[in-house]
């Protein structure tokens, strides 16, 4: 079962520096499937910072069922998957030394579900960190991180570096476990492929601002994929 | 839990342990009459300890093939244990030179020429012992915030800001540092208590601990 999220007059100033997000107010429910789009720099992967608790607010709060992230509930981070272009391991480990370091700190750790990601997304157990691509990489983070059987998934931007047949069976099996185990996904990204058909929200960040957040059958409004990402283009650019 | 990363460090830097050893057995067989051995062995051994700091505390930035802190951070782990995992896995890591200026006054009574101005001898042994983890504990806490501070100071947007932020981290640090070598010189403490420069050493430690500890806790 997924997560809820709460996010009440929401505000983020990096210390020292500019504002990042302002005065935003809306809730995800459990097993909502919500795409974050905006320009860079439009704050998608503070939020999800925040939603993590990596960061404290500066105005108003972020509860993720009912808790607040950055007061560092350690053990609600059990049932998250977090999936991130900032996750980085070290060059010198085999893809077994990762997932054997990993899965140490999860106690429902699925070893049969790990099994079937392997196959699925052709990870090799011996193979070495250090001569795997940027994808590559990717490809062993989702294993290790969708064997936790999560509730709550955060996806940080992490399907450009993918090819396209592994980036069809990670938005095929985001959208399977979003309706099988009704998890909460937030899915922060700039590739708009495939996004219609799976997600159930989305979410249109502009300078901080939640521009939109709906439900993706009222954004489209019965149109095609090849619209959806006109539509999202045009929305983003209309203030400029 | 800590064993877990443990066992991954020595894992992850059994190589560089290897040749620590092969190299103190070397020294020490063959050039073991000549002093500046012992000089060159302690800067071996702070060298190991200072090489894998990045590693523990994780890169904040897009650093492929070393650990990420957002990856730390994001485990079920309470951050303020991380925290103490941390400083345990870095203390392993200053084994061999805590080791090496426990022993070196007793098998080698001019260990003054290694230490600059300080002598070993003048010090009661349990003090001298302390003293020395205490001074660990500083320099491992320095090399821990010190990296934390530089990349808060760089997310500032003025030059102007950063220059000054600077300034205040390298002259805290020098001035701590002035403190410490202050406390243990010889001059300073024939004319003082021998504990003096424990206390101040410890307090100044201490101070750069908490410091870091609060680095940590916000540093992403």
């Amino acid at each position: 079962m997924g997560v809820n999220i709460d996010i009440q007059h929401l505000g983020y100033r990096v210390p020292h520096g500019k504002q990042v997000l302002t005065d935003m107010n809306l809730k995800i429910a459990p097993g909502d499937f919500v795409a974050v789009l905006g320009e860079n720099g439009a704050g998608k992967t503070t939020l999800l910072d925040l939603i993590l608790g990596f960061r404290k607010p500066s105005q108003g709060f972020l509860k993720v069922e009912n808790e607040k992230p950055y007061q560092d509930n350690w053990n609600s981070r059990q049932k998250i998957a977090y999936l991130s272009e900032k996750v980085d391991i070290p060059g010198d480990w085999s893809v077994d030394d990762f997932l054997k370091f990993n899965e140490y700190f999860y106690t429902h750790y699925n070893h049969d579900i790990e099994a079937g990601y392997l196959k699925l997304f052709r990870v090799k157990r011996t193979d070495r960190l250090g001569n795997m691509s940027a994808g590559e990489i990717r490809r062993v983070q989702i294993v290790a991180a969708l064997s936790v059987e999560p509730n709550l998934i955060v996806v940080d931007e992490i399907t450009a570096v993918l090819d396209i047949v592994g980036r069809r069976h990670f938005m095929t099996l985001l959208k399977e476990l979003n309706h099988k185990t009704k998890c909460t996904i937030v899915l922060a990204t700039n590739i708009l492929e495939d996004l219609a058909t799976n997600v159930s929200h989305v979410m249109l960040l502009r300078d901080g601002v939640v521009k939109n957040f709906e439900p993706m059958t009222t954004f489209l409004g019965g149109s095609e994929q090849a619209v959806f990402s006109q539509k999202v283009a045009d929305l983003l650019e209309d203030d400029q | 839990m800590i064993f877990h990363f443990i066992k991954r460090d020595f894992i992850s830097h059994r190589l560089p342990w290897i040749i620590l050893i092969l190299f103190t057995i070397f020294s020490l067989m063959f050039f073991s009459y000549n002093h500046l051995i012992y000089l060159g062995l302690l800067y071996a051994y702070l060298l190991f300890a200072m090489t894998p700091m990045t590693e523990m505390t994780g890169a904040k930035w897009r650093s492929q093939h070393v650990m990420s802190r957002s990856y730390l951070l994001a485990l079920p782990v309470e951050r303020k244990t991380l925290f103490w995992f941390t400083q345990w896995r870095a203390l392993i890591f200053f084994m061999p030179l805590i080791s090496f200026c426990y022993i070196l006054p007793t098998f080698l009574p001019e260990a003054h020429r290694i230490y600059i101005n300080f002598v070993p001898q003048n010090f009661p042994v349990g003090i001298y012992h302390v003293l020395v983890l205490a001074m660990v504990v500083w320099l491992l806490n320095c090399m821990m915030s010190l990296p934390l501070g530089f990349e808060k100071v760089w997310t500032y947007p003025t030059q102007q800001k950063r220059l000054w932020a600077y300034i205040v981290m390298i002259g805290v640090f020098l001035f701590e540092l002035f403190l410490i070598i202050l406390s243990c010189s010889e001059t300073y403490l024939y004319a003082s208590h021998p504990f003096f420069p424990l206390i101040v050493t410890s307090a100044v430690a201490f101070v750069r601990f908490y410091l870091t500890r609060r680095s940590w806790l916000t540093s992403l």
